[in-house]
C-alpha cells in the first residue's frame, strides 16, 4: 500500500461489489413480485425494480471497463513522446519500461517469454500474441 | 494564402472520429471527403514501415495534398491542403499541427463523458482548428 492511490483502489472495487448486491437484491425482490403478480400489466408498475435487475453489468465487467478506459487514456498520453513503435518486442519494452515507470513509479521486475519458466511475483499477469506468450510481474 | 482545406481523424478501424473542413472549401466537400479516404488507405501502407509518427505526404492530385500522422495507439490523423495555393506550410510547420492536435486527442479521451469510438467534440478541437485556418488566412 505505497500510494494512495491504492486505497482508492480498494474503495472503487468496494463501491462496485456493493452496486452489485443492489443489483441480486433486486433481482431476487423481482423474482417474489413476479410469483405473485395478477397479469402481465402489472409489471409495469415495477419498472425501475426490472430495470435495476436486468443490468447486463457484474462487478468483473464494470472493473474491467474503468481499467479499459483508463488505460487507454494513460497510453496515449504516455506513448505521446515515445518514437514509434513497430515490432512487437518495441511495444512489450514500452509497457515494461515507459508505461510502467509513470503508472506504478517504476518498471517491471520481470518479463518473460514462453521460451523461460516464470518464477512466481507478487502480481502478474500473461497476455498472448501471435508468436509468444508473455508473463509480466511486479508492482 | 497557405490553404489548409480540412483536418480529419480516424480510429484504429478507420471509425471517423473528428472531422473539419474549412468553410472556404465547403463547396468541395464530397471532392475532399473523397480524397480523405484515398489518403486513408495510402496510411496502412506507410504506417508499416515508418519509423516514426509523422508519415508525410500521402497522397497529392491535381488540387489537394494530404499529409498523415499515425500515434502508437494507431489513431490517425489526416491534413489536406490545397495543392493549388502559392504558399505552402513547411514540414516542420505540419509536424507541428499533428503534435498539438495528437495533445488535443489526449486531452479529449480524458473526458469522462466521452464515449470512446464516438465523434469527438471538444473545446481543444473547436480552438485547434480555428487556430488552423487563421494561420491559413
Amino acid at each position: 500500500m505505497a500510494f494512495p492511490f491504492d486505497i482508492f483502489h480498494a474503495e472503487i472495487i468496494r463501491t462496485v461489489l456493493e452496486g452489485e448486491k443492489e443489483r441480486c437484491a433486486a433481482k431476487e425482490e423481482f423474482g417474489t413480485i413476479l410469483e405473485n403478480l395478477n397479469g402481465p400489466a402489472d409489471i409495469e408498475k415495477y419498472d425501475g425494480l426490472v430495470q435495476k435487475a436486468f443490468l447486463h453489468v457484474n462487478a468483473e465487467t464494470k472493473l474491467e471497463s474503468i481499467g479499459f478506459r483508463v488505460g487507454r487514456q494513460l497510453v496515449e498520453k504516455v506513448s505521446k513522446e515515445a518514437p514509434k513503435l513497430v515490432t512487437e518486442l518495441e511495444i512489450v519494452k514500452f509497457i515494461c519500461k515507459d508505461f510502467w515507470s509513470s503508472v506504478f513509479g517504476k518498471q517491471v521486475d520481470n518479463l518473460r517469454t514462453n521460451h523461460q519458466v516464470s518464477l512466481n511475483f507478487h502480481f502478474f499477469f500473461h497476455f498472448h500474441t501471435k508468436n509468444y506468450t508473455y508473463t509480466v510481474s511486479g508492482i | 494564402m497557405l490553404g489548409v482545406v480540412g483536418f480529419f481523424i480516424y480510429a484504429k478501424e478507420n471509425a471517423r472520429l473528428f472531422d473539419s473542413v474549412n468553410p472556404r472549401y465547403a463547396q468541395q466537400l464530397l471532392e475532399i471527403e473523397m480524397f480523405t479516404f484515398c489518403s486513408l488507405d495510402i496510411v496502412d501502407e506507410k504506417a508499416a514501415k515508418a519509423t516514426e509518427m509523422f508519415l508525410g505526404q500521402l497522397y497529392n492530385d491535381q488540387k489537394w495534398r494530404s499529409f498523415g500522422f499515425i500515434t502508437n495507439t494507431g489513431v490517425r490523423m489526416i491534413l489536406v491542403l490545397d495543392a493549388t495555393s502559392a504558399a505552402s506550410l513547411k514540414d516542420q510547420e505540419i509536424r507541428l499541427i499533428f503534435k498539438r492536435f495528437h495533445g488535443h486527442y489526449c486531452n479529449t479521451i480524458s473526458n469522462p463523458f466521452y464515449e470512446i469510438g464516438t465523434p469527438m467534440q471538444s473545446k481543444w478541437f473547436d480552438e485547434g482548428i480555428r487556430d488552423l485556418y487563421s494561420i491559413s488566412e
